[in-house]
């Protein structure tokens, strides 16, 4: 049996989910919810079941899943959908390790025998990683061209640092020019109290992740990542999330702060 | 053929296990994915032949 994520939400925010459990499972994160809307989903978590033929057997709540699950288990080959082998490789991905997954790629990749199906699976995760490596490069761009310097460098550094990877020299002369900009000091100062409050932002803890980008705008005031906060804590009042409770239906229902919950914040 | 009326009568049993959503009987699209995590991209082809378990989630 395969099993496999699949969430929508922004790319950093999966990043951060994934660095906190170390899932090992794939995890697709979707462009559009043509996928979703295939199954109907309605609600989160939502189970689904494919049969070897890729037909729907069952969408619905996870707790339903276990009969169509054994019946499409009894149509499927038995054979393990990864070699057992690159298990390690897997764990190093959920662990956000890429150069380890890399290495070790390497040491199977240079055993005596290795198998037609492993060594496929061994150029696919390879040719990955590069995809990986390339990303998450543009990306650690991308926050540093937000102003989210500690952000950038804490992309940059295990590039810059793994030799074996691609790119590790252009990663490494990327991060000293980045420390020429004027605002580098204060970004990075800035950054743990920024995380604390996206850390609150992502459990949706909305009023304390205020409070925690306050004291960003507070010390940072004037700084990129100072605006940041102030836009920030503006989206979240503008979404009218202040008062969010996740145990709330009528709160999930709406998506933001029902009425009896709402908590009136300024900016 | 006997595929086909293996899986009619489990959609049968599917129907049966509510609460199901889904457009149960229709062959899944393909992921529009921005990316994948801890695996290279996966396909409607290389997932044939598998069972497939799907979890829809959110991060919260």
């Amino acid at each position: 049996m395969v099993v496999i994520g699949v969430t929508d939400e922004k790319l950093d925010v999966v990043d951060r989910w994934i660095k906190r459990r170390n899932p090992t499972y794939p995890i697709v994160v979707t462009k559009d919810r043509s996928f979703e809307k295939a199954l109907g989903v309605r609600f989160f978590p939502t189970g689904a079941v494919l049969d070897p033929e890729g037909v729907i057997l069952y969408a619905g709540s996870v707790g339903g899943m276990g009969k169509p699950l054994e019946a499409a288990a009894k149509l499927s080959d038995k054979k393990p959908f990864f070699p057992k082998s690159l298990k390690k490789v897997r764990k190093y991905l959920g662990a956000f390790d890429l150069e380890g997954a890399y290495k070790e790629l390497d040491r199977i990749a240079g055993k005596r025998k290795v198998d037609e199906e492993t060594a496929a699976w061994v150029s696919q995760f390879r040719a990955y990683i590069d995809g990986r490596v390339q990303s998450q490069f543009d990306s650690a761009k991308q926050q540093a061209e937000r102003g989210l310097i500690h952000s950038a460098v804490s992309l940059a550094e295990p590039l810059a640092e793994a030799e074996r990877l691609p790119l590790s020299t252009e990663v490494a002369a990327w991060l000293v020019e980045l420390e020429s900009r004027v605002d580098y000091k204060a970004a990075l100062k800035a950054g743990p109290h920024w995380d604390k409050a996206q850390g609150l932002e992502d459990e949706r803890e909305f009023v304390d992740a205020i409070k925690a980008y306050r004291v960003v705008l507070k010390r940072y005031g004037g700084t990129p990542i100072g605006e940041l906060a102030l836009n920030r804590v503006a989206a979240i009042i503008e979404a009218g999330m202040p008062g969010f409770r996740e145990s709330c239906s009528a709160c999930r229902a709406v998506d933001r702060a029902c009425e009896k919950h709402h908590e009136k914040v300024k900016i | 053929m006997r595929v086909s009326w293996i899986a009619g009568s489990l959609l049968g049993l599917a129907a049966l296990s509510a609460p199901a959503v889904g457009q149960a009987g229709q062959r899944a699209p393909g992921f529009n994915a921005s990316r994948w995590y801890n695996s290279p991209p996966l396909t409607r082809e290389n997932l044939a032949g598998k069972a497939v378990r799907i979890e829809v989630f959110r991060t919260w």
